[in-house]
C-alpha cells in the first residue's frame, strides 16, 4: 500500500509534465517554423535546416519608408490610442457595473457585451454606411473608432470584475483623512485597480492590433495596419517575408503577456470567471 | 478642541419605511468620548457618517464649534472616521498609511517622516513601519488605522465599531489605548459602539440610541441609576421594576409604601432599584419587603438570588457577595431610599 501511494504521485507528475510539454510543442512548433523560415535563404525540401540565413527580409521590410514600417506604426498607433479611449469609457462603466445595483443593470450588461457576441461582418457593414455619411472611412481615425466596438465588451468585463471586489469604502476613508476627489482617484482607487487596468488595457491592445475584417471595411484600403499588409503577403509573398511579418504580429501578445502573466494569474481575471 | 452640535437631523434612505437617523439633537461636548449606543439598526453609523460628510442628512444641520459644516466636502472638515474593518490601504506600506493624512495636506516629507515615528512609538508598533498592513494581526491593523487617523489631529475622531473585532485581551489594549491618546490630544471622540461595556469603560458620556432617536444623554452613571425609561434601565441591566403612585412624598406601590429621597413630578411611576443596591435585613422596618428565595446562583464575583413577594406576582433580584441564604428561605429585602429610582409611566 505505502509503494502505491508514493507511486502514483510520480507517475500523476510524468503525465502531467507530459502533457504540459506536448501543449509547448504545439504552440511553439509554428513559432518555431517561422523563426527559421524568417532567416533562411534557399530552404528546400528535404533539408532539415536551411542553406544560408541571411537578415536580408528583416533588412529589407525595416528600411525607412516601406509599406511594412508604416503598417506597422499605423496599428501601434490605432491600438495605443483604441486602448486609452476605452479605459476611459470603460472605467466609469465598470464602476457602476460593479459596485452598484440599479434597475435595469443586467439589461445595460447584456447590451455592453452584445457587439461581443453577434458576427464581426453584421456589425461593421452597418457601420461602414454611417461611417461613410460622417466622412469617417478611410482615415485611422475612423478605424481606432470602430476598433472600440470589439474592445469595449472585454475591457469593461475585465474591469467590471476588478471593482467586484474593490471597497469603496477605501474612498471614504481617503477623503476624511483629507483626501480631493483627484488624489482619491490617484492614491488610493487607480493603485488598487492597477491590475485590472493594465490587464484590460493589454486586451484592449492586442484586440485592436489583431482586427482584420473592421480596418479593411471602414480604413477603405487606405489604412494599411499589419493584420491588412499580412493577409495580402500571404496570397503572393515568399516565405521569408510572412515569417517576418508572421512574427511581428505575434511579437506584442507574447511580450505583453509574458511581462504581465504574474498578475493575470492572480487576480485579473475575475471578470470572465464570473461570466 | 471642538464641539459638535447635532441639529433635528433626520435621514430617511429611499426604499426604508422608517427614517434611520429621525429629528435627533444633540450637542457632544469638545474633548471627551462620547459613545453613540445602540443595537444594529438604530442609526449610530448613519450618524457618524452624516458626521463625516459621507452621507448627506435628508434634514437638521451638524455644527462644528457653532459652525454649520454642512456644505463642506468631508475632505475639508476634518473629522477623521476609523472604519470597523480598518481599511488600511493595502498597496501602502505602514509608514505611508499613517502619513496618508499629512500627505494630503502637503506637508513636507522630513516632518511626515518624524510624526510618523513619533505615532509608531505611540501605538507601541515602533518597527512595523515598512511592513505591509497584510503583514500585521488585526490589533496591529487597528491601532495603524487609530494612529492614522490621529496623525493630522483631526477635529472630530469618529470611531465606528473600534473594538467589535478583536479578541477580548486586545479589546483591553485597545481601550486603553484610545483613553490614553484621547487623553493626550484631548480630540473630541465619538465612538459608536452596540456593547453597553465598551461604552461604560471607554466613554464619559452615553448617547443611547434607539429607531434613530435619542432615548437618553448622560453619564454611564445616571444611565446605570437614573434611567428616563424602563427601556433604558434593562439596557444597562436593570431587572426590579415595581409599578406605583408617586405623591411627592411616599411611594405607593402593590408591595407597601417606599421613602426616597428623589424629586420627581407626582403621578404614576415604576420604581427600580438595581440588584447589587438590594441588601439582605434581620428585621423589617421602612423600605423591607418580605419573601421567598426562588433561585440562588453563583456568579463568578457574586451571587445572584431572585426572590419572590408573595404579595404579588413581583419578583426582586438582588446581589450579595457571599452566600447568606438558601433556597427556599423567607428573607427580608431592605431597599436603600438613596438608591430607589422613579421612572415616570
Amino acid at each position: 500500500m505505502v509503494e502505491r501511494y508514493r507511486r502514483t504521485p510520480e507517475l500523476k507528475t510524468i503525465m502531467r509534465y507530459a502533457a504540459l510539454l506536448l501543449m509547448g510543442l504545439v504552440f511553439t512548433a509554428p513559432l518555431i517554423a517561422f523563426l527559421l523560415n524568417a532567416f533562411a535563404r534557399q530552404w528546400f525540401f528535404p533539408q532539415l535546416l536551411p542553406e544560408i540565413w541571411t537578415l536580408e527580409a528583416w533588412e529589407r521590410l525595416f528600411s525607412a519608408g516601406s509599406d511594412f514600417t508604416q503598417a506597422l506604426g499605423n496599428s501601434t498607433l490605432i491600438a495605443t490610442v483604441v486602448a486609452v479611449i476605452s479605459l476611459m469609457l470603460g472605467l466609469p462603466a465598470a464602476r457602476a457595473l460593479g459596485l452598484y445595483r440599479f434597475r435595469g443593470k443586467r439589461l445595460l450588461e447584456f447590451l455592453l457585451l452584445l457587439p461581443a457576441v453577434v458576427p464581426p461582418l453584421a456589425v461593421s457593414m452597418g457601420l461602414t454606411v454611417n461611417f461613410l455619411r460622417w466622412g469617417l472611412t478611410g482615415n485611422w481615425i475612423g478605424v481606432a473608432l470602430v476598433h472600440l466596438v470589439p474592445v469595449l465588451p472585454y475591457v469593461v468585463l475585465v474591469l467590471s470584475g476588478t471593482f467586484a471586489t474593490y471597497d469603496i469604502a477605501h474612498e471614504q476613508q481617503a477623503r476624511t483623512l483629507g483626501a480631493k476627489p483627484l488624489a482619491v482617484f490617484l492614491y488610493i482607487t487607480l493603485p488598487m485597480i492597477l491590475p485590472g487596468v493594465v490587464v484590460a488595457g493589454l486586451f484592449a491592445f492586442l484586440i485592436s492590433w489583431s482586427q482584420y475584417l473592421l480596418t479593411l471595411l471602414v480604413g477603405s484600403g487606405r489604412v494599411i495596419t499589419l493584420p491588412i499588409l499580412l493577409f495580402s503577403s500571404a496570397s503572393g509573398s515568399n516565405n521569408t517575408t510572412i515569417a517576418v511579418q508572421a512574427l511581428m504580429f505575434t511579437a506584442p501578445t507574447l511580450l505583453l503577456l509574458i511581462f504581465t502573466s504574474r498578475v493575470l494569474a492572480r487576480n485579473a481575471l475575475t471578470g470572465l470567471v464570473r461570466l | 478642541m471642538t464641539q459638535v452640535s447635532l441639529r433635528q437631523i433626520h435621514k430617511q434612505y429611499p426604499a426604508a419605511s422608517h427614517p434611520a437617523v429621525n429629528q435627533l439633537s444633540l450637542d457632544i461636548p469638545s474633548g471627551r468620548i462620547t459613545a453613540l449606543l445602540g443595537a444594529s439598526g438604530s442609526g449610530k453609523t448613519t450618524l457618524l457618517k452624516i458626521i463625516a460628510g459621507l452621507l448627506p442628512a435628508t434634514a437638521g444641520d451638524v455644527l462644528f464649534d457653532g459652525q454649520s459644516v454642512m456644505s463642506m466636502p468631508t475632505e475639508q472638515r476634518a473629522a477623521v472616521m476609523v472604519f470597523q474593518n480598518h481599511l488600511l490601504f493595502p498597496h501602502m506600506t505602514v509608514e505611508q498609511n499613517i502619513g496618508f493624512g499629512l500627505k494630503m495636506r502637503g506637508i513636507n516629507t522630513a516632518i511626515i517622516r518624524q510624526r510618523v515615528a513619533d505615532m509608531l512609538a505611540l501605538i507601541q508598533l515602533p518597527d512595523v513601519g515598512k511592513r505591509r498592513p497584510h503583514q500585521l494581526s488585526g490589533g496591529q491593523q487597528q491601532r495603524v488605522a487609530l494612529a492614522r487617523a490621529l496623525i493630522a489631529e483631526p477635529r472630530v475622531l469618529l470611531l465606528d465599531e473600534p473594538l467589535s473585532n478583536l479578541d477580548a485581551h486586545l479589546r483591553d489594549e485597545m481601550r486603553d489605548l484610545i483613553r490614553q491618546v484621547q487623553q493626550t490630544f484631548q480630540i473630541t471622540t465619538l465612538i459608536v459602539t452596540h456593547d453597553q461595556q465598551d461604552a461604560v469603560v471607554l466613554a464619559d458620556l452615553i448617547a443611547l440610541m434607539r429607531d434613530g432617536q435619542l432615548e437618553q444623554f448622560a453619564t454611564p452613571d445616571v444611565l446605570f441609576t437614573r434611567p428616563v425609561s424602563e427601556r433604558v434601565a434593562r439596557f444597562f441591566g436593570g431587572v426590579n421594576f415595581i409599578p406605583g403612585y408617586w405623591d411627592g412624598h411616599l411611594m405607593q406601590t402593590e408591595v407597601g409604601p417606599f421613602q426616597t429621597g428623589i424629586q420627581v413630578p407626582p403621578g404614576h411611576i415604576l420604581v427600580t432599584i438595581r440588584p447589587e443596591h438590594v441588601k439582605f435585613c434581620d428585621s423589617p422596618s421602612s423600605n423591607t419587603l418580605r419573601g421567598m428565595v426562588e433561585t440562588q446562583q453563583f456568579m463568578g464575583t457574586h451571587w445572584r438570588c431572585l426572590v419572590c413577594l408573595p404579595a404579588s406576582n413581583l419578583k426582586i433580584t438582588l446581589q450579595a457577595t457571599t452566600m447568606q441564604v438558601q433556597v427556599g428561605d423567607t428573607v427580608t429585602l431592605y431597599l436603600p431610599p438613596e438608591h430607589i429610582w422613579a421612572i415616570p409611566r
